[in-house]
């Protein structure tokens, strides 16, 4: 039986955590932090995010322990496990979003093209351009449906009103609204669907062009269609951003993802290809989730 | 073994996709195991009840279809649920096409009832269809116990099945070269010496299905296929002699 060998049996390293199914890892470039990642189509990624030995405390309380992870540049990495498991604490590392509470801390590395975005140094304002976050819940602010996605710009960046306008029809085409909403978008944005409201939140996001898009269980809140959409985007949004998304849906993690990680009490369990992972997990644990079994 | 699912009618589900199979199992097993009889007996009721009754062959079959696709469509499976959904599925189509070859014998057995068959003849078609039979319930015992061993035993036994069918195979070409008058019926022996081959292969893809089911992996192995039968050629007299010597 030629059973896939898991990385961290094989080797010493210890932010390779994931499952070494050759040929998903097949190149390793230690000067420049940077691990190359074989999709399902054998097509190479390059790592556009590498999590190192990343601890989190909540207090006293260690929520994450030792997780080495590499995101996918232009690919789709799925976080998966049960409630409390840790995967939406992690993804909100990856921002920063921790920093405004208190006794809340990270230990390790989150290397963004190699540079450590936890490094107290690192800009948190650069860090919140270039990693772009949307929630579970839609939040639009309360105002039209233009200045939703014209705000966070304005914070950042001045555009003269030809330039703003531009900036917002691409950022609601981008996430598949446009058409939807050309027509009124004057009109309060509290006014759209639940779907709706969960694409602009992501139009908003990708309106100030990041690298990076972090899903918190976008489409927990949205009915099947809404869901399909959002899958559709999310799909269309990988040509141009490298996504994590975290869902508790296995299925979705099975449609949307390149790559699945599978969390476990603050563990990162196994990593792999997502047709892997959903066909032929290595770990017990993994199987016995993904299976809905008892564990 | 797998732990049980948290959701108990998934777990249910799936025994009764299994025990659907295991059922269909049995039956084929038995119409294969009759039509041989109706043929060598020339029991003519026998052999029209095996007609008959492929239909429910049939009908079990898409019960399995059913169920697995209800199964699939409900419960959404992953990783080695979706392989023993699959695999009772496969397993089906094999014991479908076990049934069509026992219907097909039934037929012959109906078209040569009014022959009589030298009695060495006919012991040798009862002696590879034992065989053939007795290799189908290894199989369908594989299946039903997860065995991957047993599995691969019975996935074995269809060499040595092949080689006796190209002895029979060449056993009739002879009769049929020394007996003009028989020649009808002999060529109808022939078919129903393949069908018997067939079943054995049928019976392999069903161990192998087992093995898989067991183990979650493939046979390393490519099964061999001994059965030399499209090499023969009309002088088999003179082979049979360079054989038995």
């Amino acid at each position: 039986m030629n059973q896939p060998v898991h990385a961290d049996e094989s080797t010493t390293d210890p932010r390779v955590t994931y499952v070494d199914r050759a040929p998903v890892r097949v190149a390793d470039d230690r000067a420049n932090a940077m691990t190359v990642l074989t999709d399902d189509e054998g097509v190479q990624a390059p790592v556009k995010v590498d999590v190192r030995n990343l601890n989190f405390f909540y207090g006293d309380t260690r929520a994450l322990k030792g997780i080495s992870l590499a995101v996918a540049e232009k690919r789709v990495t799925a976080l998966i496990g049960p409630s409390g498991c840790g995967k939406s604490t992690l993804i909100r590392i990856f921002n920063r979003i921790y920093a405004i509470y208190p006794k809340q801390r990270a230990e390790g590395e989150i290397l963004l093209d190699g540079q450590n975005v936890l490094a107290p140094g690192y800009s948190i304002n650069r860090l919140r351009t270039r990693v772009g976050m949307v929630f579970q819940k839609p939040v639009p602010f309360p105002m039209s449906i233009y200045d939703n996605v014209a705000y966070a710009i304005r914070h950042y960046e001045r555009l003269s009103r030809i330039q703003m306008d531009e900036r917002v029809e691409v950022a609601l085409r981008s996430s598949a609204l446009w058409d939807e909403v050309k027509d009124k978008l004057n009109r309060s944005a509290l006014g759209l669907s639940g779907g709706q409201q969960q694409r602009l939140c992501i139009a908003r996001a990708v309106a100030l062009k990041p690298e990076v898009l972090l899903l918190d269980e976008p489409t927990s809140a949205l009915d099947p269609i809404s869901t399909a959409k959002i899958e559709q985007l999310i799909d269309d949004l990988k040509a141009q951003y490298s996504v994590l998304i975290v869902t508790h849906n296995m299925q979705q993690a099975a449609r949307v993802s390149d790559f699945t990680g599978f969390m476990f009490l603050g563990e990162l369990v196994e990593f792999g290809r997502t047709k892997d992972i959903f066909t032929k997990p290595v770990k017990k644990q993994t199987e016995d989730y993904i299976t809905g079994r008892f564990g | 073994m797998n732990n049980p699912h948290i959701v108990k009618a998934f777990d249910k589900e799936l025994q009764e996709l299994s025990g659907a199979v295991a059922a269909m199992g049995s039956f084929a097993s038995q119409q294969f195991s009759n039509a041989v009889s109706a043929l060598l007996q020339h029991d003519l009721e026998l052999a029209k009840r095996v007609i008959d009754q492929d239909q429910q062959l049939d009908a079990m079959r898409k019960e399995v279809s059913a169920v697995a696709a209800s199964v699939i469509s409900r419960r959404q499976p992953m990783a080695a649920d979706v392989d023993a959904i699959l695999t009772d599925f496969k397993i089906s189509e094999d014991l479908e096409r076990v049934g069509d070859l026992a219907k097909n014998t039934a037929k012959r057995a109906i078209a040569t009832a009014d022959r009589t068959f030298p009695v060495d003849v006919t012991a040798r078609l009862q002696q590879l269809g034992d065989a053939a039979s007795e290799q189908l319930r290894l199989a369908l015992c594989a299946y039903a116990q997860r065995d991957g061993q047993a599995a691969l035993a019975a996935r074995q036994q269809d060499e040595s099945l092949d080689r006796l069918h190209t002895q029979v195979f060449r056993e009739l070409v002879a009769r049929t070269q020394g007996d003009r008058a028989q020649v009808v019926g002999f060529v109808h022996l022939l078919f129903c010496a393949k069908n018997i081959e067939r079943v054995g292969d049928h019976a392999a893809h069903v161990a192998e299905a087992a093995y898989t089911l067991a183990t979650g992996s493939q046979p390393e192995d490519e099964r061999r296929r001994s059965d030399d039968s499209s090499l023969v050629t009309g002088d088999v007299t003179a082979k049979l002699q360079s054989v038995g010597d």
